[in-house]
């Protein structure tokens, strides 16, 4: 697991109030929506609010985040190939 | 079919116009009125919305209400709206009831001075306007209403259920005369609150259409004068409201079923109040946001009710924009304006249609007999209102 | 007049500890206070406890333990009363917004600011499609959600009802309210007359929530007190509302009325209960709103010394805290009355006694605007 990895989980449980979950219970290749983590499209507009504050990532159709936001691995990948800070 | 409560008035202010004939020209004209903040102080000046080009200083002074007392900007549109529907009604307001919806309240108050209630003694007036019982009080005040005073605030179907509540209250004998509809103004609160939904089209919105991109905001009030067979006399009837259902979708907070179960239901209900069959709906007045969500499921909920025979359909908030709370209001006069002048409004901005639904808006302006018209309202929460108005006599 | 309404379920979350019925409550201390709040994991599942505000918890788990309460899984309508909604959520928005420049905002905390909110979790939580509508008039926002359900039961056009009120206390909304006299200033100095204890103006909730001034205070005293504003506290009561009575039924809710600023009270009381086939002599006991808020208790002290001189009164914001379904706690109060038989004396405001409670009238105001009467009887 890389820092981003380990960085991205936290964001996630912090932006998310997962209040019980620790960055251990999140695996890398988890599904984060459906039935992994259960997350649903009310969060994953705010994976999106994440993308944009801390990676300067934006996404203007919220349709796109359905094929990013499948798991941590998913998302690292997506960041690494487009961040701007 | 039931008789239904009668309406000897209404009113209307929005980006559309001061008033009812007004609104009747653009819908007829499909002239729409939309443009970008001005009066709102947002940094989203890249987004459409239907804004009223008027200070509260300039509404206030059309009531000659005096600067020193604090009103709201959705107070002031409803003022106007309910000076329009008393005007034509002729209805007295002592014994009147008044029933209001609203979302934002006095939110737009709030946002401006509320970093500034502790140093600034002038604005602390502003603290209790931003609940959304203090507009309705207001309005209270102003036409001295002494019979009942009631805010609803369903989401965006709050005009809707104000309106069905003032039926039922006469229905029940409760009251006479009501006053009921829905009043919102814009607030950098709901603007930025829809964009971070991601929910606004960044063009005008297209709704029912293949690559509608969501919704533009809008600002308005409308009022109806209902009022109790007894007191009607010689005076005019507009229309009757007839049919009202009011259900939940119990689906998502935000987002509405594939199925469109609440809308299906909330329609199912007005037409049964109504003691009608669907194929008598001559026209649908449709929710028809433009978001990709509503329309669609707005769409599968028509066909379960409809099947094959979908009557004339559209959505005006491509005219209005959405005016949330006011909407359901704004849209119960077009239905009326509709009986009356007996014919369907164009659905703006409709190029292609949902391919998987296969349903078409009107999208001119038609003429033909007009008996029955059903309006749509569905909110945050899962609310989803459906009213039926019909003409006096039928 | 259509069918009879009872009361089949009812549930309370206040600053009182639900089991303390019957053994005594403790006076609200604080300019603020804080609810006692039951183990929400109970109610509501985790993973969607997570964005849950105050208001949502708390409404939630009412609501689903006045359905308990009644034994009833599926009410046919969902009706919700709440003055100021979910602060929380709406001031989190509006400060990021503002201290962000209207950018890269959270949109959880928007969804769930409007006021409908709790109806609609409610019908998503319990797969409610029924009726569903929430009313926001201040004050007067709960009597009016009963209104309705009453109406709806009286004309058969539903059978069970879920109806009931929230407010939540916030950091901003609510600190604002001392800014314009709703909320007691200082009242340390206010009610201990003329000791001087030099506690500093109220400028931040951090003050407010860390101070508990009146701890070692006699019962009674924010009812006596003579300045302006009140405790606030937050809370949510619900009820199970039916036109067919169930074993667990406390009363029956006979009708209710909302007048916003009645000229006189008197005379609105006496059509109230004409329209209800009673004199002012058949309500044995009255519950009466007394905030301690000296401009406007004189609605109250007006009945208390006059039509309802001889009559047992009692009053509940010293235990409740004021919030704009305040009521809920009255009407739940009325109905533990009606079902036990015992009145909590602590509640009591005069020395009368009653041998028999038949017909309690519930008689509340804030500000003077909004003015409601609600009466319900034992069976």
């Amino acid at each position: 697991m890389t820092n981003l990895h380990t960085e991205l989980k936290k964001s996630i449980i912090e932006q998310l109030n997962l209040e019980d979950m620790q960055v251990e219970d999140i695996a890398s290749d988890e599904p984060l929506f459906g039935d992994g983590l259960g997350l649903d499209s009310i969060d994953a507009l705010e994976l999106i609010v994440l993308l944009e504050k801390d990676y300067g990532i934006k996404l203007t159709d919220p349709t796109q985040g359905r094929e990013i936001f499948t798991s941590v691995n998913r998302m690292a990948e997506f960041i690494e190939e487009n961040r701007t800070k | 079919m039931a008789k239904g409560v009668a309406i000897t008035g209404m009113g209307i202010i929005s980006a559309l116009g001061p008033d009812v004939p007004t609104h009747f020209n653009a819908l007829k004209n499909a002239r729409h009125g939309l443009s970008y903040p001005e009066i709102l102080k947002t940094r989203h000046t890249n987004l459409p919305v239907g804004e009223i080009k008027h200070s509260n200083a300039d509404l206030a002074e059309k009531l000659n209400i005096p600067q020193e007392l604090v009103v709201t900007r959705a107070a002031l549109l409803a003022a106007l709206a309910i000076k329009e529907a008393l005007n034509q009604s002729k209805i007295r307001a002592n014994g009147t009831f008044l029933v209001s919806g609203t979302s934002v309240g006095g939110m737009d108050a709030t946002e401006e001075h509320f970093k500034n209630f502790q140093e600034n003694k002038e604005l602390r007036k502003y603290i209790r306007a931003q609940h959304p019982g203090f507009s309705t009080e207001q309005l209270a005040e102003y036409f001295g209403i002494t019979g009942g005073v009631n805010t609803i605030s369903t989401a965006c179907s709050s005009g809707a259920n104000a309106i069905m509540l003032g039926a039922k209250l006469i229905k029940s004998g409760k009251a006479k005369r009501v006053i009921a509809g829905g009043t919102d103004c814009l607030s950098r609160f709901t603007l930025n609150g829809f964009n971070s939904l991601m929910i606004l089209d960044k063009g005008f919105c297209k709704p029912f259409d293949k690559n509608r991109n969501g919704l533009n905001l809008g600002e308005g009030a409308a009022y109806l004068v209902l009022e109790a067979e007894g007191e009607i006399g010689e005076r005019l009837v507009l229309g009757r409201l007839s049919g009202y259902g009011n259900a939940n979708d119990a689906f998502h907070q935000t987002a509405s079923s594939e199925t469109g179960e609440g809308a299906f239901l909330s329609m199912q209900k007005a037409l049964k109040t109504a003691e009608i069959s669907a194929e008598k709906i001559d026209y649908i007045n449709a929710h028809g946001t433009g978001t990709l969500n509503n329309d669609l499921s707005e769409s599968a909920a028509l066909k379960r009710i409809f099947k094959s025979e979908i009557p004339d359909f559209s959505s005006t908030k491509a005219y209005s924009g959405h005016t949330l709370a006011a909407a359901g209001a704004l849209e119960a006069v077009f239905s009326l304006l509709s009986l009356q002048e007996k014919c369907v409004f164009p659905n703006l901005n409709f190029k292609k249609g949902i391919l998987e639904v296969g349903l078409y808006p009107e999208t001119g302006f038609k003429k033909k007999d007009i008996n029955f018209v059903m309006s749509n309202s569905f909110g945050f929460g899962g609310n989803c209102t459906s009213l039926i108005f019909s003409r006096n006599g039928e | 007049m259509g069918n009879k309404v009872f009361v089949n379920g009812i549930s309370s979350i206040s600053v009182q500890e639900e089991f303390t019925w019957g053994k005594g409550f403790l006076e609200v201390s604080e300019e603020i206070s804080r609810a006692h709040k039951p183990d929400f994991k109970k109610y509501i599942k985790p993973a969607a406890l997570r964005r849950m505000s105050p208001a949502i918890k708390m409404g939630l788990s009412a609501g689903k333990m006045a359905l308990e309460d009644a034994k009833l899984e599926m009410p046919d309508a969902i009706i919700t009363g709440t003055g100021q909604g979910c602060k929380r959520d709406t001031e989190r928005f509006l400060t990021e917004m503002e201290s962000g420049g209207e950018v890269l905002l959270s949109p959880t905390s928007f969804i769930q600011s409007t006021h409908n909110t709790l109806a609609g979790q409610m019908a998503l939580h319990i797969k409610c499609r029924g009726y569903n509508i929430t009313y926001t008039q201040n004050s007067a926002s709960l009597e009016l959600a009963l209104q309705d359900a009453l109406m709806q039961l009286q004309e058969k056009s539903a059978k069970n009802i879920l109806t009931g009120g929230v407010e939540e206390i916030s950091e901003l909304i609510t600190g604002f309210m001392a800014f314009d006299g709703q909320l007691k200033k200082n009242h340390k100095t206010d009610l201990l007359d003329n000791r001087d204890l030099n506690t500093p103006n109220l400028v931040s909730n951090q003050d407010v929530f860390s101070k508990n001034y009146l701890a070692d205070l006699p019962q009674g005293r924010l009812l006596q007190s003579k300045t302006p504003g009140t405790f606030f506290a937050e809370g949510s009561q619900f009820f199970v509302l039916s036109s067919e009575k169930n074993k667990n039924n406390y009363a029956e809710l006979k009708d209710l009325t909302v007048k916003y600023r009645p000229e006189n009270m008197n005379t609105e009381i006496q059509t109230f209960l004409a329209k209800n086939d009673l004199e002012l002599s058949d309500i044995d006991t009255l519950i009466l709103g007394n905030n301690g808020d000296f401009r406007f208790d004189n609605h109250y002290h007006t009945l208390q010394q006059g039509i309802f001189k001889e009559t047992l009164q009692l009053g509940f914001k010293q235990f409740s805290g004021e919030y704009d379904t305040a009521s809920g706690f009255a009407v739940w109060a009325a109905c533990r009355i009606l079902k036990s038989g015992i009145i909590p004396s602590e509640m009591k405001l005069n020395k009368k006694s009653v041998s028999k409670i038949k017909n309690i009238l519930i008689y509340n105001q804030y500000l003077g605007k909004n003015h409601s009467l609600i009466l319900l009887s034992g069976l």
